[in-house]
């Protein structure tokens, strides 16, 4: 331990209660052994008159006040008093009488026999019947009482004047703190190297220490802020405390400090004397010194910083340092503060809006502080929770503007937060006639379930934030009792039919604050449990709770499936919230452009692929389009986005997510996404919501990233080759279905990439009555033309299944509408503009349908 | 031919079922690979036959182009024999009944029975009596 450590430790209020208390031990003995100490007679005495402090009178205050270091005993005729030394003073030798604590003259004081104190001063006690000291083992039980005194001996402690280092803790988050020891580790090693630096270094020592001569001081200090550099506390020795103000001098005080940083200084009085439990800052009881010291305390710190953020001067510097000096305060302290100054400084955090924890400050948790300060004063918890219902400078809440700001495990604290003061408002009554939140449209029971399957959150509800409405949307799906029977077919295996429940869609919009009533049964494994409440049939929380669950646990389910949580995830509603406010979102809006390399590993070796890059431009312009008012197009932006937003969160791009990019992009670039993406750019540019050159940065960036097509390997038919058989094939009546609803449903079902439908076959004209081709969005060259090839087939009635020879081998009972598709697509491939990696494909096929392996 | 096929009815009311058996015919074991993205086997192989020995023509024939193609290697036996299932659903339809299957689906008539079998030019499986 430091020498700061050690000076802290003994000036620490509550030391000597706290090691009296860690020697009290639960004893049941019903006698008490104890020895006098002048005479070692053994006296038992029984523990209920032991208990007795009247009879059995404790001194270790006594004792440790004045810092005794022998009892000095006067053997008389008739009796035997016991004194300890007082401090000396000008009236010679004056001795404490322990019988009565009173201080007497003692003329001649070598009739004084001395008995040294060599155990724990609480071991002693005055026996007020026989009139002797005693010392027990056994610890007394009763609580000591301390004075604000200790006797103070400069040597024993081992202290100095000069000038130390106070490593206080600093409103960081624990990962900055990694990061700033090796920071320290790094300036340490260049220090050693280079000499020079050392000085540079060496500037760390930010308390000045005075100490003086041993003696009883006051535990209680007296503070001083000289300037914004300048802190002082001074211990003042007891003898002080008889002079007149006047009559003080610097020869009154024992010990010193002098801080050069108001954070230290705060810091320094926490751990000795705000931390402790022997001190209530708000009733310093009959003690004048306590009284004292809080008035100044208010007088050089809370009060300046009421009065600079009350007085409303604007300036960032003042609210920083306030909200830093917030992180410095135990609550009893800041409960002192005015609650309009801690109102003035939520707004103020909200107006700025940067609550990033950063290296040198824990912004959020600061922030998170705040609330509990203001919570903890504000009596009345609608007037608290109103407050989160006032809108920002943006139009939106404080409540959804806050819910998105913070992040992780501070977003889960406020979330909890207000779960906690909403517990205690009236919003929760669940009487319908006494809660106006509670109507047809926002049931207070509502049959939601949740639970956690192969280490993913899954529920029967998809929530949302409308922020035009301001309410939470969820939309249920709720069991009706009736059950349908459904099969599952697979490649060698018997069907597998499982008897499913009907369920019906229920929309509903609810108050942020409106309460919700449900099932723990039904929700086991529910991410914001409330503790409270566990042991309950039924949970009872806000709407906002059951949102905020569902941000939690989609983002759980991400971190689970990784990548392959994307396309589940941009078919969930909300998705595009959580990307407004996500890590691109607040890269973009800070202005930073951000890549990312792809790298794979072939035999332990990295292999880099590409970069991707994101200009701050780019992104906002796509959290822009987020808004568009098309359901796919929309889908497919947050997609592009949530590919981004992964990235953002890993450090390197994996090849499978830089394929999945550019195969959005792709999609993004198509001939018709392409003009609505820019006719919407366009709209925003005129209504000025970003730059014209923020679009030509999105537009560069969609085709940067979309080179390289639909499959990222594969080209996308061309659009005259399109054109032309479309026309052609549908004027023979054959319905061409690409990339509808039915044509994902059909091809999805098939896991294809295109099929050809025959349906309604006369046999008096051997024909079909009907001819679709489904295809999905912007089809590869080669399924557009296999498909359009088996289409001709059909309208030619070429034979479907015969034997072939084929580069000289005989193949029997092939496929002969997929052998001639395939061959032909290959002989026209350089025509058409097939990929290489497509022609490989193709080629592979061909020869898979003429060794068919299907018996 | 290396293996034979024995085929079985499994089949409900709803459902079409009916299970494919391979087994070498000479060797103890045999080497066996089996790939059936396209469904070629329902649409190509499968016959059903009505009572006067004429092979159904499909209502609805589909072609597929899977997006990715998937084969198994195995060795069979006659103790490990390979077995595939052929599935669909029987879904009432006026006086007839759609066989659907991911490949092709016929319109059999409510009352009259079918055989089914397997056929190539190499191998004939048993044949199943059907009563729709």
């Amino acid at each position: 331990m430091s020498k700061m450590n050690d000076l802290i430790e003994f000036l620490r209020l509550g030391r000597r209660h706290d090691e009296a208390a860690s020697k009290t031990t639960v004893v049941n003995q019903t006698k008490v052994s104890a020895t006098a100490i002048d005479t070692n007679e053994e006296r038992i005495i029984d523990r209920t008159d032991f208990n007795n402090s009247n009879i059995y009178k404790r001194i270790v205050g006594i004792l440790d006040n004045f810092g005794s270091t022998h009892f000095y005993v006067l053997p008389l005729s008739n009796k035997r008093i016991f004194y300890i030394k007082l401090p000396a003073t000008n009236s010679g030798n004056q001795y404490l009488n322990l019988e009565d604590n009173k201080s007497e003259h003692v003329a001649d004081p070598s009739l004084l026999e001395p008995i040294e104190i060599n155990e724990a001063t609480n071991e002693y006690f005055y026996d007020m019947i026989r009139r002797e000291v005693l010392h027990t083992s056994e610890i007394l039980e009763e609580t000591n009482v301390f004075l604000d005194i200790v006797f103070f001996n400069p040597e024993k402690i081992n202290i100095e004047s000069g000038s130390y280092e106070y490593k206080y803790s600093k409103p960081i988050t624990p990962l900055y703190k990694v990061l700033n020891m090796l920071f320290d580790i790094f300036k340490y090693i260049i220090s050693s190297i280079v000499s020079s630096f050392l000085l540079a270094f060496e500037t760390n020592k930010n308390v000045e220490i005075t100490v003086r001569k041993k003696g009883s001081i006051y535990l209680i200090p007296s503070i001083l802020v000289v300037d914004e550099k300048t802190f002082c506390i001074n211990y003042y020795y007891t003898s002080s405390g008889k002079k007149m103000f006047y009559q003080i001098s610097d020869e009154d005080i024992a010990i010193k400090l002098r801080f050069d940083d108001k954070y230290a200084f705060l810091s320094y009085l926490n751990a000795t004397i705000f931390s402790q439990d022997v001190f209530n800052y708000s009733d310093t009881g009959n003690s004048s010194r306590r009284f004292e010291f809080v008035e100044n305390f208010q007088k050089y710190i809370i009060a300046p910083m009421e009065r600079k953020i009350l007085s409303g001067s604007g300036y960032s510097g003042d609210f920083r340092e306030a909200m830093t000096t917030l992180y410095y305060l135990t609550d009893s302290v800041a409960l002192s503060i005015d609650n309009n100054c801690l109102w003035r400084l939520f707004e103020e955090a909200i107006r700025i809006g940067n609550f990033a924890n950063t290296q040198h400050q824990a912004s959020e948790n600061i922030f998170i502080k705040l609330l509990e300060f203001i919570a903890e004063k504000e009596t009345s918890k609608i007037v608290f929770l109103n407050r989160f219902l006032q809108k920002t400078e943006k139009k939106i809440t404080y409540l959804e503007f806050l819910y998105d700001k913070l992040d992780g495990d501070n977003n889960t604290q406020f979330v909890k937060f207000i779960h906690k003061i909403w517990k205690e408002s009236i919003y929760r009554e669940t009487d319908p006639d006494k809660n106006r939140f509670i109507t047809a449209q926002s049931p207070v029971l509502l049959d939601y379930r949740s639970s956690k399957k192969l280490g993913f959150h899954v529920d029967n509800a998809a929530i949302d934030w409308n922020s035009d409405s301001e309410l939470i949307e969820i939309a249920i799906d709720i069991k009706t009792g009736t059950t349908y029977e459904h099969t599952t077919y697979g490649l060698g295996q018997a069907p597998n039919t499982t008897t499913e429940e009907t369920t019906v869609l229920h929309n509903y919009a609810y108050h942020p604050f409106a309460p919700i009533v449900i099932l723990n049964a039904d929700n086991p494994t529910f991410i914001l449990k409330d503790k409270e409440q566990q042991g309950e049939l039924f949970t009872i929380l806000p709407a906002f709770v059951l949102l905020a669950r569902e941000k939690k646990a989609f983002w759980e389910n991400v971190v689970t499936a990784g990548e392959y949580a994307i396309d589940i995830a941009t078919t969930l509603s909300g998705v595009g919230n959580i990307l407004k406010v996500g890590r691109l979102a607040k890269l973009a809006e800070a202005g930073y452009t951000f890549t990312r390399t792809t790298a794979k590993v072939a035999t332990g070796v990295k292999a880099f692929v590409g970069v991707v890059e994101v200009s701050s431009g780019a992104g906002n312009a796509l959290i822009k389009l987020l808004d568009i008012n098309d359901t796919d197009l929309g889908r497919e932006i947050a997609r592009y986005l949530f590919y981004l937003e992964m990235l953002s969160l890993s450090g390197e791009l994996s090849v499978a997510l830089h394929n999945g990019l550019k195969k959005s992009a792709r999609l993004l670039t198509n001939s018709k996404n392409k003009v609505k993406i820019e006719k919407k750019l366009d709209e925003l540019v005129e209504s000025g919501k970003i730059s014209s050159a923020e679009k030509e940065e999105l537009i560069e960036n969609l085709k940067k990233m979309a080179d390289g097509g639909y499959n990222p390997n594969f080209s996308i038919i061309n659009e005259k080759v399109r054109l032309y058989w479309t026309k052609y094939l549908t004027k023979k009546g054959v319905v061409i279905e690409i990339g509808t609803e039915e044509a994902k449903r059909m091809l999805n079902k098939r896991n294809a990439d295109g099929l050809f439908i025959m349906r309604g076959y006369n046999s008096e004209t051997n024909s079909f009555k009907e001819r679709i081709i489904y295809l999905h969005e912007d089809p590869s060259t080669s399924a557009f033309l296999e498909e359009t090839y088996h289409a001709l087939q059909s309208l030619e009635g070429v034979q479907m299944y015969k034997d072939i020879t084929y580069k000289g081998t005989l193949y029997e009972n092939v496929d002969n509408w997929e052998f001639l598709a395939k061959k032909r697509i290959l002989d026209e491939a350089q025509q058409n503009g097939i990929s290489y990696e497509e022609y490989l494909l193709v080629e592979k096929q061909l020869d898979e349908v003429l060794k068919n392996k299907y018996y | 031919m290396e293996y034979k096929r024995k085929i079985k009815n499994l089949s409900t009311k709803t459902a079409f079922v009916v299970e494919v058996m391979y087994e070498p015919t000479t060797a103890e074991k045999l080497d066996f690979e089996f790939s059936n993205n396209r469904y070629l086997l329902e649409k190509n192989i499968l016959k059903i036959i009505d009572n006067n020995g004429n092979i159904l023509h499909p209502e609805t024939i589909i072609s597929i182009k899977p997006i990715e193609s998937k084969s198994l290697k195995v060795i069979i036996s006659n103790e490990k024999p390979f077995i595939y299932t052929i599935s669909g659903t029987l879904i009432p339809e006026g006086e007839f009944v759609r066989l659907k299957l991911p490949s092709v689906e016929y319109l059999l008539t409510k009352g009259k029975k079918y055989n089914i079998e397997l056929k190539d030019q190499h191998n004939l499986s048993n044949r199943l009596v059907f009563n729709m």
